[in-house]
């Protein structure tokens, strides 16, 4: 199985560094790319979904269960941005990992794909393999789906947004 | 006596840090489980690997991911790969 990871822009790593946390590749994405939705917001959510995108990366973790539909509706992918999860500290922390657990949970149950992805601005908040399998796990998700997580379903968010490096 | 089982975790470190300091920062993350997880920081051939119990594993490599300053230090650590033996951690 190939693992890919997806960055922002703004991340600067050496060529060898993908290889060694694992991944086939990490592919680097620009923040406003229409394809993958990065925020939050129930009504920009809803407005990336009526302009195709193909992933959402809710950036605060809140369920909108209207949003999660639309996403559901259009097949649509859920990511889980780690880094956002690593930045905050805390009592804050430890809040955004209860609702992204729930957020995760909710997704599976109505049949929405999960992707795990890094999604770092820099390589302090890049992610191993191994960390995000174990944080998918963390978040209630099954070895194979985290496994799947991190490989198929970031292939077709790169291969729908058509970017990378 | 049970036998507790250990894996091995191969370490990279955006920065050095003192092995006291990472102990400690797993402390407050880990909680009371650290006893059960039992970390131990060892190098190898000037890697970093860190021993834990079997059991604990998961834990360890969830703290470790979401550890990103130490001491008010900026230092991230990535997981390469765990193995049962530190020959085999090694020769991968």
């Amino acid at each position: 199985m190939k693992y890919y990871d997806i960055v922002l822009d703004t991340c600067r790593f050496d060529s060898g560094f993908p290889g060694r946390l694992g991944f086939e590749r990490v592919f680097s994405i620009k923040e406003g790319n229409h394809m993958l939705f990065i925020g939050s917001g129930k009504a920009k959510v809803l407005a990336a979904m009526q302009n195709g995108a193909v992933a959402v990366a809710i950036t605060d973790f809140s369920l909108d269960k209207q949003g999660m539909a639309r996403v559901a509706d259009n097949g649509a992918i859920l990511c889980v941005p780690v880094s956002y999860l690593a930045r905050a500290g805390g009592l804050q922390q430890a809040k955004m990992l209860h609702r992204a657990s729930y957020l995760v949970k909710y997704a599976y149950k109505k049949g929405i794909e999960v992707s795990f992805v890094s999604l770092a601005g820099s390589q302090m908040f890049m992610n191993s393999r191994m960390q995000l399998i174990e944080l998918a796990k963390m978040l209630g998700t099954t070895e194979e789906l985290a496994r799947h997580g991190v490989s198929e379903a970031n292939r077709k968010i790169i291969e729908a947004a058509g970017e990378g490096k | 006596m049970i036998r507790v089982k250990h894996r091995y975790l191969l370490v990279e470190a955006t920065s050095s840090v003192q092995n006291e300091a990472l102990l400690n920062e797993l402390l407050n993350r880990i909680g009371t489980r650290y006893y059960a997880v039992n970390p131990r920081i060892l190098n190898v051939r000037g890697s970093m690997v860190i021993r834990c119990s079997l059991d604990g594993l998961s834990e360890l490599i969830v703290a470790l991911s979401l550890i990103k300053s130490i001491g008010g230090k900026e230092c991230a650590f990535y997981t390469i790969r765990s193995s049962g033996t530190i020959r085999a951690l090694m020769s991968k």
